[in-house]
């Protein structure tokens, strides 16, 4: 009902815009949207960059619209992709409730949506999605956190955005592992919106009230890498472990430095160039696909971290 | 007032409307305690598949010697018919069978001699992972609302390998002990095989001689 509202009332003030629209394929094969949750994220920007230019490549005009993490900014990108009458969207969600009825209004339009990274709770709202097995990844990486702390320790975690399925699938795939082992204990838990600087904040906080704490999991290398900031500025790196997700340059130099301690490889190119070419594929008349294709993804520790350095 | 000035106030509202509609306040002690999905029952859902469904998979694994050289001699064959593997993944799980006699009780693992030039070890410890799902061949992703019911399978079922399998068994178990075993076992394909290599223990028994 409220999201009715929303759409109504954005639809009534982008009259005139939709009034002055014309379709225009710009190019042969037609054109592709890509739909990105946040650009404020470079690991997002390199998901969203990475299926634009595959997009272009298979022939196709790619235009990257950036949600910063707002359902509401993303419906209205939904109804211009639709009113504007694009032939694919290559899509980030923002929520995996919350966003599929914007895969289901353009389903109803005729234009097929493949989400990659970040999951919508549905079957077959988009034509399929192309997803990192966070869960998976973070049972290894609780593997290796509890080997590292040897099953003793009081430790904190970040979460990312409340709404996202990859937040939990990854903070649930590693208490699987850590609840297992009753000498490791969590004594706070907070959101930071996988946002570098709110991971800063919020670590200060949480050093401020738990001052012994000896690890911290964060669910992206960007509020790990601010949780460091903050652990650095106590002065206590050599006390508390900092372990993170995602395989992002910055966190993998981190770790060849010996400042965090593990994180998750994500193959965010891979996903996104391989989610280009399944809508090609579905654009060329292709209709089998599976609901969900999980994307297997790799520990990285100062063991093997040299295998992932350019 | 001017009608210029109820215009600006009339398209104020209208903006504070929408921005307040398009707010959703998330508690974050809720969403940790969100079930799973309200319409998946993941503990009936395993208890079927372990009690109806996977006691003819387990007795189709492959033999442990046949499975070793086979992965030696002719590895295609061996992964093509004997593995099971879920997305886009070099991560291959298998169920794999034998006998032998208890080496070893390790933190860890369980050491099994099964003849003069193969060893395995039985996990006791690190019980994780998605070795036992996959390996079955049994559970469809697509059969799922979201990736969460699919992954909290794994997690059920290596609890019911933890209370029903591995810690009846450490009850009686001592070194020299003989005994028959099914396992699933994760092996990626790019990489050497481990050696020895381990098995998440799903059936054990206590074998009387040969």
């Amino acid at each position: 009902m409220r999201r009715d509202l929303v759409t109504l009332l954005i639809l009534i003030l982008l009259v005139p815009t939709l009034m002055c629209c014309q379709r225009n394929r710009g190019s042969e094969k037609g054109r592709m949207a890509v739909v990105i949750s946040t650009l404020n994220n470079p690991w997002f920007v390199v998901l969203g960059e990475s299926a634009a230019s595959k997009a272009k490549e298979l022939g196709y005009d790619a235009v990257i619209y950036d949600s910063q993490n707002n359902s509401a900014r993303e419906a209205e990108h939904f109804d211009n992709i639709i009113a504007m009458g694009y032939d694919a969207i290559l899509f980030n969600p923002t929520d995996a409730d919350g966003s599929v009825g914007n895969v289901l209004r353009a389903r109803e339009a005729g234009i097929p949506t493949f989400c990659m990274d970040r999951e919508i709770n549905s079957r077959d709202a988009a034509v399929t999605q192309l997803l990192s097995d966070n869960f998976t990844g973070c049972v290894k990486l609780g593997q290796h956190f509890v080997r590292e702390m040897n099953q003793q320790g009081t430790y904190v975690e970040i979460l990312g955005l409340v709404g996202d399925n990859n937040t939990w699938n990854r903070s649930r795939g590693f208490h699987s592992v850590v609840d297992e082992f009753p000498g490791l204990r969590m004594v706070a838990q907070q959101s930071a919106d996988f946002d570098r600087n709110t991971a800063m904040e919020v670590m200060e906080s949480m050093l401020q009230a738990h001052p012994d704490i000896d690890a911290v999991f964060a669910g992206n290398d960007a509020m790990a890498l601010g949780a460091y900031q903050a652990v650095l500025a106590a002065g206590k790196t050599d006390q508390i472990k900092v372990f993170g997700f995602d395989g992002s340059d910055d966190a993998l130099r981190s770790i060849d430095a010996g400042r965090l301690t593990a994180t998750v490889m994500q193959f965010p190119v891979m996903m996104a160039e391989m989610s280009a070419v399944l809508a090609d594929e579905y654009l060329d008349g292709k209709r089998d696909f599976d609901s969900r294709t999980p994307v297997e993804v790799i520990l990285v520790t100062r063991d093997n971290v040299s295998e992932f350095l350019d | 007032m001017s009608k210029k000035a109820v215009n600006y106030i009339a398209g104020s509202l209208l903006v504070v409307v929408v921005i307040v509609l398009s707010i959703d306040i998330h508690s974050l002690d809720r969403e940790r305690r969100r079930p799973v999905s309200e319409a998946f029952d993941v503990e009936e859902y395993v208890g079927h598949l372990w009690e109806n469904l996977m006691p003819e998979r387990l007795a189709e694994a492959a033999d442990l010697s046949y499975l070793l050289e086979l992965l030696g001699e002719d590895p295609d064959e061996a992964f093509d018919n004997y593995s099971h593997k879920l997305g886009i993944s070099n991560t291959y799980y298998f169920y794999v069978s034998g006998s032998g006699v208890v080496e070893g009780i390790g933190e860890e693992t369980v050491t099994v001699t099964v003849n003069e030039t193969i060893t395995t070890e039985l996990e006791t410890t690190f019980v994780f992972g998605n070795a036992v799902r996959d390996g079955s061949g049994l559970v469809d992703i697509d059969e799922f609302l979201n990736m969460m019911d699919f992954n909290m399978v794994s997690v059920y079922l290596n609890r019911k390998v933890k209370s029903e399998v591995i810690e009846p068994f450490m009850e009686e178990l001592e070194p020299g002990t003989r005994i028959r075993f099914t396992g699933a076992a994760e092996i990626n394909r790019l990489q050497d095989l481990p050696d020895p290599l381990r098995l998440i223990p799903i059936q054990i028994s206590v074998s009387d001689g040969e």
